[in-house]
């Protein structure tokens, strides 16, 4: 399933490992919530067996079957439990991309998909705005743009327009510049990475804008890339060397071990935070990209913070239901799927949670105040922001 | 809205569901069996499929059924393999995985009582975070259920030390044919809890269990032992164990054609052949001691000792048997239980099978008590080519000829074990369990077409010389297939 091959041949390899042995029910945020058979990752598998084997495949979907393989978060929790170790993140983006050939796609994902393709980003907004964010930095616009940049920094789309979470590269530009460290912000020449396309089996447009980040990167000569959003660098890590057909020669990392490294190094230092604090690990950072350490090391090092960790944690985490727009395709669901996260939240006695990812502290803030909680949600960059003493 | 689902009664219609897509789901199991070998004369999709929040729910549905003649076949996680959660004569499908509530617990008495579709890793997690665990679980705990593990006869890891599921049952929850709700303990006379263990849902059904649970214990230490000759594991073992010091789980591992299997599934290449793990459990000195003497019997014997990572890997690995499949595409085998004094017999049979039939097998099992082996034999086979898909089929029948030899019977009947009835029970334990049945269930509503007796296709006298033929075929085309190269 490498290379992005949806061929029916390579689905057909991977779908036919499945034994339904149904741990990965056990796992599932969206069976949790549905609670039919149907909605199992087990039986996705299934009832694609069943379309492989008929002639020609695919050609009868039931209207069910396209509906369940989009209800999906992306949260990689089946693939961690799978004992035959199915590359399910692959099979379920194959068949989302036969489903879209057939025109057996959400009208929000087409939506998205237009969007990207005339603006840029998944908000339709001119892709000339996206780091007006920064409109009230001393020095904007020149501050984002300094002469020989240490990193350069990708926001993403979510944190660049949207209004409760600009504050997010607006804390991670506030810290840079009480370091001294010059941080090139890629402003209007970012583009979407992609990912909710990447997620959604489309690869045509994805490619597309993969291509042009990358050729802006090479064309600033940026060797470092510092991520805001995992999710961006999700596909930049995993699906940009495939586009690229081989290694990208640039550094990539997510804010929250480039933040650790300066905590390690002494440079970044902060005062006490005297709260009960707990962390949630996002999906596409933890799962997809395995980082769970840097962001505890972060919290770890301010001074008078009780770190507690919620019930499930690091590769055991649960999803908040935000991952690979179900809010979009199915509101409902997704809110349903949060419920369980926010319970843990609840139940671990905390005063503040934090995250290291837009779309999860998006989901946990209105959620939480949604169940009348005082508890403050925040981003770990708008905490070390909050904080950094240097 | 089908007809059926409109005869239920209202408080379960929300809880039922008549569609096809969702009814599919049900038709099904673990085996990968051909649709053309279910075809006319079974009825695996279920008309309907009821998922019920309480034993109310159960309740109100087997008198309903009761009444109007519904077979209803109760299904846990549908991780078995013989069917014995997959309909046969279609009906209602009773998806047990909403009876989930894990609680109350009674820390002082070391219990807990726990809803029928509880998935047994979920029990053992939250066990575990109170001090205590499960005195036994299976292999499959991350996708089985309780109900339906106890339900199959209740086998697991650590039944050679604490005995099988049976042993931690302080209380059991069934709802009967008609619908009588009722609460079991050991000393129930009239209804033995006994009764319903391994009845694969044919009794009644079991919406909650009382178990008791093991304090976590301080200690665990696993060892591993590679042999030349299987002869030696069974001596081994058989001495080891008629001594003190007895471990909570001993593993056996016996591969057809050595590294290259192993291999496969991830293993050390390194690895003999032949080995076993022994885990021990309890207080430090209990494990200490137990390791001790298991090396000094080393001695003895022709045996190589394996790293100790090799063995701590091996326990971690306890519920990942199934990454055998990855080297799929698909996977064919017999769960069977064999006696350890035949154990070197069975898997001298399993070789000359896999000789004969050029088809390299592997072989692993566990200890249940001192005397008898809970064993898996499993071999590869490709269920998208039909033809020698069909022809692999026929092995598995020779496998449980093998276990017979060797004093073994197949685990679990469900549908496709019955033409093995009469090797797995005695004349007069089949009565006693057909006298159960028409006691408590004389309609025949709760998963009909299974357990008791043979389908007419699956009868001995048609079966029998069916896959001699099949897999007399296969030799033949095997051999063929050896001279053309
Ligand atoms: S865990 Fe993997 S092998 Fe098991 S049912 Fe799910 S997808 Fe299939
Ligand atoms: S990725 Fe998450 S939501 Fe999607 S099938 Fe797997 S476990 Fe379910």
């Amino acid at each position: 399933m490498k290379n992005k091959d949806y061929s029916f041949s390579k689905l057909h390899a991977e779908a036919f490992t499945c034994i339904q042995c149904g741990y990965c029910r056990r796992v599932c945020p969206v069976y949790q919530k549905i609670g039919r058979e149907s909605a199992t990752p087990r039986n996705k598998v299934y009832q694609l067996q069943n379309l492989l084997s008929s002639y020609p495949p695919f050609a009868n979907i039931p209207p069910e079957f396209a509906e369940r393989f989009w209800q999906c978060t992306h949260c990689r929790r089946c693939v961690d439990v799978c004992p035959a170790h199915m590359d399910l993140m692959n099979l379920w983006q194959g068949v989302k991309h036969q489903l879209a050939k057939r025109g057996a796609v959400p009208k929000q994902i087409m939506a998205t998909k237009q969007r990207i393709k005339e603006h840029g980003n998944i908000f339709a907004n001119p892709n000339e705005v996206r780091s007006y964010w920064a409109l009230s930095l001393p020095g904007y616009p020149e501050v984002l743009r300094p002469q020989d940049p240490e990193i350069a920094v990708f926001v993403g789309c979510v944190a660049s327009f949207y209004p409760l979470l600009v504050t997010i590269p607006l804390a991670f530009a506030q810290i840079m510049l009480k370091l001294g460290i010059k941080a090139y912000f890629l402003g209007a020449d970012e583009y979407c990475c992609g990912h909710p396309l990447i997620t959604a089996g489309e690869v045509a447009v994805s490619r597309e804008v993969a291509r042009k980040n990358l050729a802006k990167i090479r064309e600033l000569g940026l060797e470092k890339l510092v991520f805001l959003c995992p999710s961006c660098l999700s596909s930049w890590h995993e699906d940009y060397p495939v586009y690229n057909q081989g290694e990208l020669g640039i550094t990539l990392v997510h804010y929250t071990e480039y933040l650790a490294d300066l905590v390690r190094e002494g440079r970044l230092q902060f005062a006490p935070y005297p709260h009960r604090t707990t962390y949630h690990d996002p999906c596409d950072l933890g799962r997809h990209l395995g980082i769970y350490d840097p962001p505890r090391r972060i919290l770890q090092s301010i001074p008078e913070l009780e770190f507690v960790e919620l019930a499930n944690n690091r590769a055991d985490s649960l999803c908040c239901g935000g991952g690979a727009s179900l809010h979009m395709i199915d509101q409902e669901l997704a809110l349903g799927i949060r419920h369980a996260r926010l319970e843990q939240i609840k139940a671990s006695g905390v005063e503040t949670v934090v995250t290291a990812c837009g779309e999860c502290r998006q989901v946990l803030t209105f959620g939480l105040q949604d169940v009348k909680s005082a508890i403050r949600v925040l981003d770990i960059a708008e905490l070390a922001a909050e904080l950094v003493v240097n | 809205m089908s007809e059926l689902l409109t005869k239920l009664p209202a408080q379960l219609r929300e809880l039922a569901t008549d569609s096809l897509y969702e009814r599919l789901a049900y038709s099904h199991d673990m085996s990968p069996v051909e649709g053309f070998l279910t075809g006319d004369w079974l009825k695996t999709v279920p008309d309907l499929v009821v998922l019920p929040h309480s034993r109310e729910d159960v309740a109100l549905l087997l008198a309903w059924a009761e009444e109007e003649r519904i077979p209803v076949t109760p299904r846990g996680a549908g991780s078995t393999s013989l069917f014995q959660s997959v309909p046969a004569k279609g009906g209602v499908v009773c998806d047990l995985s909403w009876l989930n509530t894990i609680g109350p617990w009674d820390l002082t008495a070391g219990t807990v009582r726990v809803g029928a579709g509880t998935i047994i890793y979920d029990l053992i997690q939250q066990a575990e975070m109170r001090g205590w665990t499960l005195a036994t679980f299976p292999s499959s705990a991350p996708g089985g259920t309780i109900g339906g593990w106890f339900n199959n006869g209740g086998r697991g890891y650590g039944a050679l030390l604490h005995g099988n599921l049976l042993e931690q049952v302080r209380g059991l929850e069934v709802v009967l044919p008609g619908g009588r709700i009722e609460w079991l303990t050991r000393d129930n006379s009239e209804l033995p809890i006994e009764w319903f263990l391994g009845s694969e849902g044919t009794l009644g059904i079991v919406t909650q269990l009382e178990i008791e649970l093991l304090r976590r214990p301080e200690a665990q230490g696993h060892i591993a032992f590679g042999f030349h000759d299987i002869a030696e594991l069974q001596d081994f073992l058989t001495n080891y164990l008629w001594g003190p010091f007895l471990p909570y789980n001993v593993t056996f591992v016996s591969t057809t054609s050595g590294g290259q299997q192993l291999q496969r599934i991830n293993w050390d290449a390194m690895l003999p052949s032949n080995f076993f793990v022994a885990s021990f459990f309890g207080s430090l000195d209990h494990v200490e001691l137990g390791i001790q003497r298991m090396r000094a019997f080393k001695s003895e014997y022709r045996v190589r000792q394996l790293p100790n990572w090799q063995a701590e890997k091996f326990w971690q690995d306890r519920y990942y048997n199934f990454r055998l499949q990855r080297t799929g595409p698909s996977l064919l085998g017999a769960e069977v239980v064999v006696p350890l004094a035949m154990i070197s017999h069975y898997t001298r049979g399993i070789e000359q099978l896999a000789t004969a039939q050029r088809k390299p097998m592997i072989t692993y099992g566990y200890l249940i008590n001192r005397k008898e082996v809970y064993v898996t034999t499993m071999f590869w086979s490709d269920e998208a080519r039909t033809i020698s898909y069909l022809l692999d089929l026929s092995l598995v029948s020779a496998l449980y000829n093998i276990a017979l030899k060797a004093e073994g019977k197949p685990v679990g009947i469900g549908l496709w074990n019955t033409p093995y009835l009469r090797h797995i029970y005695s004349a007069r334990e089949r009565r006693a369990m057909w006298e159960r049945k028409q006691k408590l269930d004389p309609q025949l509503i709760l998963n009909p077409g299974k357990t008791y007796r043979a389908t007419k296709l699956l009868r001995p006298s048609v079966f029998s010389p069916a896959m001699l033929l099949t897999r007399g075929f296969r030799k033949l085309i095997t051999r063929i297939g050896r001279a053309r190269s």
